[in-house]
């Protein structure tokens, strides 16, 4: 299988394809409305500000994008962190609400809808791993 | 960074004595009828008398709380102005009182608001301190960070979870006073529940070596002394380790979380009313057999429940890893057909009817509770139904 570069527009597409595909994601974000905001910032060997838009909605990904610099987009979610915790997170170390829980990412938004989908989250990162990354 | 919370622990005979040594004189009780038809809740007062300290009772929580009780108790605790809050009961109580705690602290929140992420309510017990007295032994709700509430959504009362560190009682005061007196199904539901938290939790994928530390010596505690107190109701020794066990069990699993063996037995509890410790303790073989036979190279459940079943004597030490891990499954088995609790979902009086027309609705309450997401395997509704159905019929997992 060939590697994808990360936070390239064609990981960020793959991403998306592979949300829908996970047969695990969607039972657990049926009730799930609201789309979120990936804002990676530099760390390690990212040396600048990455934002990736998500679309979810019941249960399907309706589409990711790499935004632009200087594109506005309004999402209900924002998590946020510097790039090696998000890898830390795809390298299965933490899960995302631990990430949040511990400090180690930063998450805006309905918390309390947050804690009834924490299975969703877990399915959204286990995507990430049906197809191959070339880190940075 | 991870973290270990725990409430300051009085434990053993004689330690609802240490109520005279906590600073505060009014007092409100959290409680339920039948902890003052036992005489519970008189063993209580009359204490706080001997110690000088008025209280007023509110003693109208049922088993899996709604958020009513909890809207009444607050209101009721808000125009008291305690300076402690007093939980006498089970783990019913124990969830609303520190909800009520909560409100009292922060009048303006509401259930919803009450989440892992914020950081104000890391500020609690500047108006009153929580006193958590478990009179049963099981559920652990005295050490926890969460409580489960049930609202009124759908047509159905569902349970929801509502966590923060801040809400972990001040002390928890374990005293076998209280559990002596259980009966002997109640100490079996209740002892089964200590255990699921303990096992479930060393499964848990936010396992960690504090929460395996008290996980494994609350099992060791609760295979020793469960079948002593439910033959001999009245052994104080059998009793007080029970307690502890309870106890350590909370620690554990309110640090390292249980999973989807909690997530079912909420789902058959809301459907079936079935007793949280029963319906737990009736899959806890299914969902460890089913963590055991995760085909993911990397998974260590093998390696966890393998080196339990050699700590604790199940098993040599040189015994191959993947046998001594399936004597884990065969140690939870004798001990239900021992103490009574059943082995499938069967014997818990469901017909095949009822059981096939709630299935779905099982599933899908499993996908709202948020402790589902700790296990360590990818779970979808099919899985589920099987895990269900498996259980129902009491057939070894096999997937």
């Amino acid at each position: 299988m060939t590697k994808i570069k990360i936070l390239s527009e064609e990981w960020v597409e793959a991403f998306g394809k592979a949300i829908n595909a996970n047969p695990n994601y969607k039972p657990s974000a049926l009730t799930w409305e609201g789309d979120m905001l990936l804002l990676i910032e530099p760390s390690g060997k990212l040396d600048h500000e990455v934002r990736i838009f998500i679309g979810l909605y019941h249960g399907e990904c309706t589409g990711t994008r790499l935004l632009k610099e200087g594109e506005e987009v309004d999402t209900p979610y924002i998590l946020s962190g510097p790039y090696d915790n998000f890898v830390r997170v795809m390298n299965k170390e933490f899960d995302p609400i631990q990430g949040v829980m511990s400090g180690k990412l930063k998450l805006s938004g309905d918390m309390a809808k947050l804690m009834r989908h924490v299975q969703a989250a877990k399915e959204i990162v286990n995507s990430l791993l049906t197809f191959e990354t070339e880190f940075l | 960074m991870w973290y270990f919370y725990s409430p300051n622990i009085i434990y053993g005979e004689d330690a609802l004595n240490f109520l005279e040594n906590i600073p505060g004189d009014k007092c409100f009780i959290v409680t339920d009828k039948v902890m003052e038809e036992l005489g519970y809740l008189k063993i209580l007062t009359d204490k706080l008398e001997k110690y000088g300290k008025q209280y007023n009772v509110y003693n109208e929580i049922l088993p899996n709380p709604r958020e009513t009780h909890v809207a009444e108790a607050r209101e009721m605790c808000n125009s008291y102005t305690p300076d402690l809050i007093l939980a006498l009961g089970g783990g019913s109580v124990m969830d609303a009182a520190k909800m009520v705690w909560c409100f009292y602290e922060f009048p303006e929140l509401s259930l919803d608001d009450i989440h892992p992420f914020r950081p104000d309510l890391h500020n609690m017990g500047k108006k009153a301190k929580l006193v958590a007295i478990p009179t049963t032994s099981g559920t652990g709700a005295e050490t926890t960070y969460a409580a489960i509430i049930s609202k009124f959504e759908n047509d159905i009362w569902k349970k929801f979870l509502y966590a923060h560190k801040g809400i972990v009682p001040t002390y928890a005061i374990v005293d076998p006073i209280f559990p002596v007196g259980m009966p002997s199904n109640l100490t079996a539901d209740t002892g089964f529940d200590a255990l699921a938290h303990a096992i479930e939790g060393m499964g848990s994928e936010w396992r960690n070596e504090f929460s395996d530390a008290l996980g494994v010596k609350a099992i060791e505690l609760v295979f020793k002394y469960l079948p002593i107190a439910i033959k001999e109701g009245k052994n104080m020794e059998a009793r007080d380790y029970m307690h502890q066990a309870a106890t350590m069990a909370g620690l554990a699993f309110g640090n390292g979380n249980v999973h989807i063996g909690h997530g079912m037995g909420h789902s058959l509890g809301a459907i079936f009313h079935i007793p949280h410790g029963r319906a737990v303790g009736v899959v806890l073989s299914y969902v460890t057999q089913f963590c055991l036979n995760n085909p993911d190279e990397k998974d260590k459940s093998i390696e966890i429940y393998a080196k339990l079943a050699k700590q604790l004597g199940w098993a040599n030490w040189d015994e191959d890893n993947k046998k001594a891990a399936f004597t884990v499954i065969e140690k939870i088995k004798e001990l239900q057909k021992e103490v009574g609790i059943p082995n499938k979902i069967q014997d818990l009086g469901i017909s095949r009817e009822d059981f096939d027309k709630n299935l779905d609705m099982l599933i899908t309450l499993c996908y709202e509770d948020a402790t589902i997401g700790m296990v360590p395997r990818s779970v979808n509704p099919e899985i589920f139904k099987n895990l269900f159905t498996y259980a129902y019929d009491g057939k070894n997992i096999d997937f």
